[in-house]
C-alpha cells in the first residue's frame, strides 16, 4: 500500500514541476498509482473523469462564474464602490476601507476572488494610484480583501468543498463562512487603518445622509441580489444551485436590461468564457476524484490519519500542524486543487478529533485563502499585480502585515468553532444536536446517502 | 502546412465554441425552468436536473479540450523558468507528449471503452430514458480534440526558436 | 542556472519520471504474480453509500469476519462506507468493469440496470412483511437476483430496507385524502412520482441532502422513508406526524461484479455466498430490532404515530398499478400476488 502511494506522490509532483497542467498532472499520477495497485487504469479514470463532475451541486459554479462575469461588466461593481464610498470614504485612508468594503461586497455576490480583484481592482487602485495612495499599499488590500468574497456567500469553492467532503450541505457552508468572512475584512481593516495612520493617508469628504441614501439606492439592485440568493436559499425556495442560476438571471436583467452596459452581442463571448473557466475547475475536480479514489483503494486517508494523529494526542497541536501544512501547500497550489485532494485526507483526521465537517470547511478555506496571495503561485497576487502594474517583488514587503491579519483570523476561526458554527445552527442549515456532538474533541461524524 | 493548422484551429475552436455557448445558455434556462415549473406549474419538471447534469458533463470536457487550445489550464511555471532557455524547449515538448499520453490513454481510449461498456449494459438514465453510453459519448469526442489541441501545440513548440518555446503562460 | 545544470536538473526530471512510471509497472507484476508473504489471500473490495452505523454495514462486518472464519483466512472483504468510492450508480459501474467487487444497492437503483427491479417500487405488492420475504427467498426473489447476469452483475442476497412511510410537519396523513395539496419530497424515480400523485398528494424530487432543511423551513410538508431514517436523520425534529402506511418495502441488494466472481474457484464462491446468506440472516434481524427501537424513540421525541386503513392507500393506486407497460413487471405483479 505505502508503494502505490509512493508512486502517486512522486509521479505528481515531478509533473508539477515540469510545468505539466495541474489536473494532467493529478490525472497521469493517479494513473500509474492505479496500474501499481494492479487494477485497470484507463477505464476507472474515464469513469471517474465523467462521473466526478456529473452532479447538480457543482451546476452553481458555471451560474456563479458567469454572473460574476455580468456584474464585473455591467456595472454593478461601480455602484457598489460609490455606495462603500459614502459609507466609510471619510475615514483617514478612507479608499483603502472603501476597498476592502466592496471586494466583501462583490466578492459576496460573485462567488469569485479572482472576479472582485479584477472588477473592484480595475477601478479601486487606478483611483487610489491617483489619490496619493502606494500602489504596492492598494495592491496589497485589494488582493487579500479580494478573498474574503470566498467566505462570505455564495462562494464556488465552498461548493467544491462540499461536493469532496461527501454530503457536508451547502446551505450550512454558506451560513457557516458569514461571520469568519467579516471577521478576516474587519482584521483586514485594522491593518489598513495602521497604514493610514503611520502614512497619514487622506480622507475623502464625509457624505450627509442625503448621499448616502442615494448612492444605496443606486446600489440597491445590485445589493439585492444578495438577499434574493441567501434569503431564497435559507427561505428553502431554491436550492444553491438554483440560486445561482437566478442570480445569472438577475444580473443579465440588470446589467443588459436596466443598467443597458452589455450590448446582447457581447453575450455569447461571456458565455464561451465562462464555459472554459468552469472546464478548467470541472477538469481539476474529474482528476482529483480520481486520485481521491485510488487514495481511497490504498488506504493513504487512513495511514496520513493514523501518522497525524500519532503526531499527538492534542487536538489543538494537530489542527496547528494541519494548519502550517496547508499554509505551505497554498503557496504553491491554487485553491480548488489544494482543497479536492486534501479534503479526503484531512478530513477523517479531524472529525476523529470531533470536529465539524463544515467548521473543518471553513478553516479550510481561510486557510488556502492566504495561499491566493502567496507567490510563487496565488492567482489573485497575480491579477492584482497586473491591475496595478507592479511586480510580485515589490509587493511582498507590503503584504505581509495582511497576511498576519488573515492568520490571526485564521486562529480565531480554527480554535472557536462557535464562529463558523452558530450561523447555520441560528438558521436551522445544522442541527444543534450535531454540533453539539462535534463540539471539538469527540465521536466522528460520518456522511451518509440514503434516499 | 503552417496555415492549414492553423485554419484547422480556427475551424476546430469555432465549432467547440459555438457548442459551449448554446450549452452554457441550455444550462441556464434548464434550472430556471425547473424552478419555474415548481412554482408555476405546481410540479417540478422530473428531467431537469438530469439534463442539468449532462449538459455539465459536455461543457466541462468539450470546454477542456477548448481550454488546452488556449493554455488555459493551471500549471506551475515556477521551477521551469529557473532553467536555462535551451532547456525550456525540451520540457515543453516532454509535457506536451505527457498531455498527449493522458488525452489518449484516459478520454480516447479509456472514454472509448467506458462508452461502449455502457451502451452494451443499456443503461438508462432514470428521468430521460437516454442511453447512458451516450451521455459518455462527450468522453472521447473531447479526447479527440485534445489530441489534436496538443499536437498543435507540440508542433509549435518545435517550430519556435529555443528561448521563446514555452514561453510563460497565462495563469487563468 | 546555467546551462550544464539545467541540462542535469532537465535530465534529472525526466529520468525520475521514467523510473517511477517503470516502477508503477513493477509493482503490478509483483502483485499479479501473487503475493509475496508465501500464503495468499484473496481480497474483495466492498464499497457502499450507508454510515458505519447503519445495520447493512454491520451485517457487512458480519460477513467479513463470517468469510475470514470459513475460509480458514484464505478471503476476506476490504470495506469502503459513506460513498467514499463513489455513489450507487457509480458503484454498480465499477462492478460492471471490474474494478470493484461489491457493493450494496437499493432495488430502486438497479431498475436503471435492470429493468424489472422497477416492480419493487411499486405500491401495495406485497400483503405484508411476511409475504415480502417469501417472495424475495422464493422463487421470484432469486430469479432477480441472477437477471443482472448477462450486465455483469450478480446478486448474493436481499436486505431488508423495510416499509415506507408518509410522514409530515403540519397535519397528519391518515387517509389519502390528508394527502391532498401537500408537498411530499420523494426519490427522483418516475414510479415514486407517479405514486404520491396517485395519492393525491404533489410529488417534489429534492435531494436527500437537503432534506433537513427543506422539512424544517417548510419547502415541503413530509417525506415518506422507513422509521430507523426517520430517526437517524432527525426527521423526528421537525416532523411530528408519522403514518404506518407502508406503501413500498424496496429491498437492498447485496450485488457483486461476475468479473470478480469468475476468478475465483467454485469452492470460494461457495464461501462468499455462504457468509452472504449469514450476512442476510444476521441483518434482518437488527434492522427488525432498529425499527422497534425507532419507533420507540420517535414517541419519546413526540411523534404521533399512526396505524392506518392501508386497504384505502392500496385502492387509490390499483389505476397505476394496472397502467404498467414493462411486460416483465407486468407478469410479476401477477406472480406475486400467487406467493403464499
Ligand atoms: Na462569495
Ligand atoms: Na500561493
Amino acid at each position: 500500500m505505502g508503494m502505490v502511494a509512493l508512486v502517486l506522490v512522486t509521479v505528481f509532483l515531478l509533473l508539477l514541476v515540469m510545468h505539466v497542467p495541474i489536473a494532467v498532472s493529478i490525472a497521469l499520477a493517479s494513473f500509474f498509482a492505479i496500474v501499481a495497485a494492479g487494477m485497470d487504469p484507463t477505464l476507472v479514470l474515464a469513469g471517474r473523469m465523467a462521473n466526478g463532475i456529473n452532479s447538480f451541486a457543482l451546476l452553481a459554479i458555471p451560474f456563479f462564474i458567469l454572473s460574476g462575469h455580468l456584474m464585473g461588466r455591467g456595472g454593478m461593481a461601480r455602484r457598489l464602490i460609490d455606495f462603500a464610498g459614502a459609507l466609510v470614504g471619510f475615514l483617514p485612508g478612507g479608499l483603502a476601507y472603501v476597498n476592502t468594503l466592496t471586494c466583501m461586497l462583490f466578492g459576496s455576490i460573485s462567488g469569485s476572488a479572482a472576479a472582485a480583484v479584477s472588477s473592484v481592482g480595475g477601478f479601486m487602485i487606478p483611483e487610489m494610484n491617483r489619490k496619493g495612495y502606494s500602489r504596492e499599499f492598494n495592491v496589497s488590500v485589494t488582493t487579500t480583501a479580494a478573498t474574503t468574497g470566498l467566505l462570505i456567500p455564495p462562494s464556488n469553492v465552498m461548493i467544491v468543498y462540499s461536493v469532496a467532503a461527501g454530503s457536508v450541505s451547502i446551505a450550512a457552508m454558506f451560513m457557516a463562512g458569514v461571520l469568519p468572512g467579516i471577521l478576516t475584512g474587519l482584521f483586514i481593516m485594522l491593518v489598513c487603518g495602521g497604514f493610514a495612520f503611520q502614512k497619514k493617508y487622506r480622507r475623502e469628504p464625509r457624505a450627509s445622509l442625503r448621499e448616502i441614501l442615494v448612492s444605496f439606492k443606486r446600489a440597491f439592485l445590485s445589493l439585492f441580489l444578495i438577499v434574493i440568493v441567501i434569503g431564497g436559499i435559507l427561505g428553502g425556495i431554491f436550492t444553491a444551485t438554483e440560486a445561482a442560476a437566478i442570480a445569472v438571471v438577475y444580473a443579465l436583467l440588470l446589467s443588459v436590461g436596466l443598467y443597458r452596459e452589455i450590448p446582447l452581442k457581447e453575450l455569447p463571448a461571456l458565455l464561451s468564457r465562462t464555459g472554459v473557466t468552469t472546464a478548467v475547475v470541472m477538469l481539476l475536480i474529474g482528476a482529483s476524484s480520481g486520485m481521491s479514489w485510488i487514495m481511497t483503494m490504498a488506504n493513504i486517508p487512513q495511514t496520513v490519519s493514523a501518522a497525524l494523529l500519532g503526531l499527538s494526542d492534542n487536538p489543538v497541536v494537530i489542527l496547528l500542524t494541519i494548519n502550517l501544512l496547508l499554509l505551505f501547500v497554498g503557496t504553491f497550489m491554487d485553491m480548488t486543487p489544494a482543497i479536492l485532494i486534501f479534503t479526503p485526507i484531512f478530513l477523517p483526521v479531524v472529525t476523529a478529533l470531533g470536529m465539524h465537517p463544515v467548521h473543518f470547511g471553513i478553516v479550510l478555506i481561510a486557510n488556502l485563502c492566504i495561499g491566493l496571495c502567496t507567490p510563487p503561485v496565488g492567482t489573485c497576487l497575480f491579477i492584482g499585480c497586473g491591475v496595478g502594474q507592479t511586480t510580485i517583488a515589490r509587493v511582498t514587503r507590503t503584504i505581509l502585515p495582511f497576511f498576519a491579519a488573515m492568520i490571526v483570523a485564521l486562529m480565531v476561526i480554527t480554535y472557536l468553532p462557535i464562529v463558523s458554527l452558530w450561523l447555520p445552527v441560528k438558521t436551522h442549515q445544522l442541527k444543534q444536536a450535531e454540533v453539539e456532538k462535534a463540539a471539538f474533541m469527540q465521536t466522528k461524524a460520518t456522511t451518509t446517502e440514503e434516499q | 502546412m503552417r496555415t492549414t493548422l492553423i485554419t484547422l484551429k480556427r475551424t476546430m475552436t469555432a465549432a467547440l465554441n459555438a457548442v459551449l455557448i448554446v450549452a452554457v445558455g441550455l444550462l441556464v434556462l434548464d434550472v430556471v425552468w425547473g424552478v419555474f415549473t415548481r412554482y408555476i406549474m405546481g410540479e417540478q419538471a422530473k428531467w431537469t436536473e438530469e439534463l442539468a447534469r449532462f449538459l455539465l458533463v459536455w461543457v466541462a470536457l468539450l470546454g477542456s479540450a477548448v481550454a488546452f487550445g488556449t493554455k488555459a489550464h493551471l500549471g506551475v511555471d515556477f521551477f521551469i523558468h529557473k532553467l536555462h532557455p535551451d532547456m525550456h524547449k525540451v520540457m515543453g515538448v516532454a509535457a506536451h507528449l505527457i498531455t498527449l499520453f493522458f488525452a489518449g490513454a484516459i478520454f480516447l481510449y479509456g472514454g472509448s471503452r467506458f462508452v461502449i461498456d455502457a451502451l452494451n449494459m443499456e443503461q438508462m438514465t432514470p428521468a430521460l430514458g437516454w442511453k447512458m453510453g451516450y451521455v459518455y459519448l462527450a468522453l472521447p469526442i473531447a479526447g479527440v480534440f485534445m489530441v489534436l489541441y496538443t499536437l498543435e501545440n507540440l508542433a509549435e513548440t518545435l517550430a519556435a526558436r529555443p528561448h521563446d518555446a514555452n514561453a510563460p503562460e497565462e495563469v487563468a | 542556472m546555467n546551462k550544464s545544470a539545467s541540462l542535469f536538473t532537465g535530465g534529472f526530471l525526466l529520468g525520475a519520471l521514467l523510473a517511477s512510471v517503470m516502477f508503477s509497472f513493477v509493482l503490478r507484476g509483483k502483485l499479479s504474480g501473487g503475493g509475496a508473504q508465501g500464503r495468499t489471500q484473496t481480497v474483495l473490495k466492498l464499497a457502499h453509500c450507508l454510515s458505519t452505523e447503519h445495520p447493512v454495514h454491520q451485517a457487512m462486518e458480519y460477513m467479513k469476519t463470517h468469510l475470514e472464519e470459513i475460509s480458514d483466512g484464505r478471503m476476506t472483504v476490504d470495506i469502503y462506507p459513506g460513498s467514499v468510492l463513489g455513489s450507487e450508480t457509480q458503484c454498480i459501474e465499477m462492478l460492471q468493469n471490474g474494478s470493484l467487487a461489491m457493493t450494496k444497492t437499493s432495488a430502486a437503483a438497479m431498475e436503471n440496470f435492470i429493468p424489472a427491479m422497477a416492480v419493487f417500487g411499486l405500491p401495495y405488492i406485497f400483503r405484508d412483511a411476511d409475504h415480502y420475504w417469501k417472495v424475495l427467498n422464493g422463487d421470484i426473489g432469486r430469479a432477480l437476483l441472477r437477471k443482472g447476469e448477462t450486465r455483469f452483475l450478480y446478486g448474493l442476497c436481499y436486505y431488508d430496507a423495510g416499509s415506507r412511510n408518509f410522514y409530515s410537519r403540519g397535519s397528519p396523513i391518515r387517509t389519502p385524502e390528508d394527502l391532498e395539496g401537500l408537498k411530499i419530497r420523494v426519490m427522483n424515480s418516475e414510479t415514486a412520482i407517479d405514486m404520491v400523485k396517485a395519492l393525491g398528494g404533489a410529488p417534489t424530487p429534492i435531494a436527500w441532502g437537503e432534506l433537513y432543511s427543506a422539512l424544517a423551513q417548510g419547502t415541503v410538508d413530509g417525506a415518506e422513508n422507513n422509521p430507523p431514517s426517520f430517526i437517524s436523520n432527525r426527521h423526528y425534529e421537525v416532523c411530528k406526524h408519522f403514518s404506518l402506511n407502508g406503501h413500498t418495502r424496496i429491498p437492498d441488494i447485496l450485488m457483486m461484479s461476475t468479473r470478480a466472481r469468475d476468478k475465483l474457484t467454485p469452492q470460494q464462491r461457495e464461501w462468499v455466498q455462504q457468509a452472504a446468506d449469514a450476512s442476510s440472516e444476521f441483518q434482518r434481524a437488527l434492522w427488525k430490532k432498529e425499527t422497534v427501537a425507532a419507533l420507540k424513540k420517535a414517541r419519546e421525541e413526540g411523534v404521533n404515530i399512526y396505524t392506518v386503513d392501508t386497504a384505502v392507500f392500496a385502492a387509490r393506486v390499483q389505476p397505476m398499478l394496472r397502467q404498467v407497460e414493462n411486460p416483465e413487471v407486468r407478469e410479476l405483479l401477477d406472480r406475486i400476488p400467487e406467493v403464499h
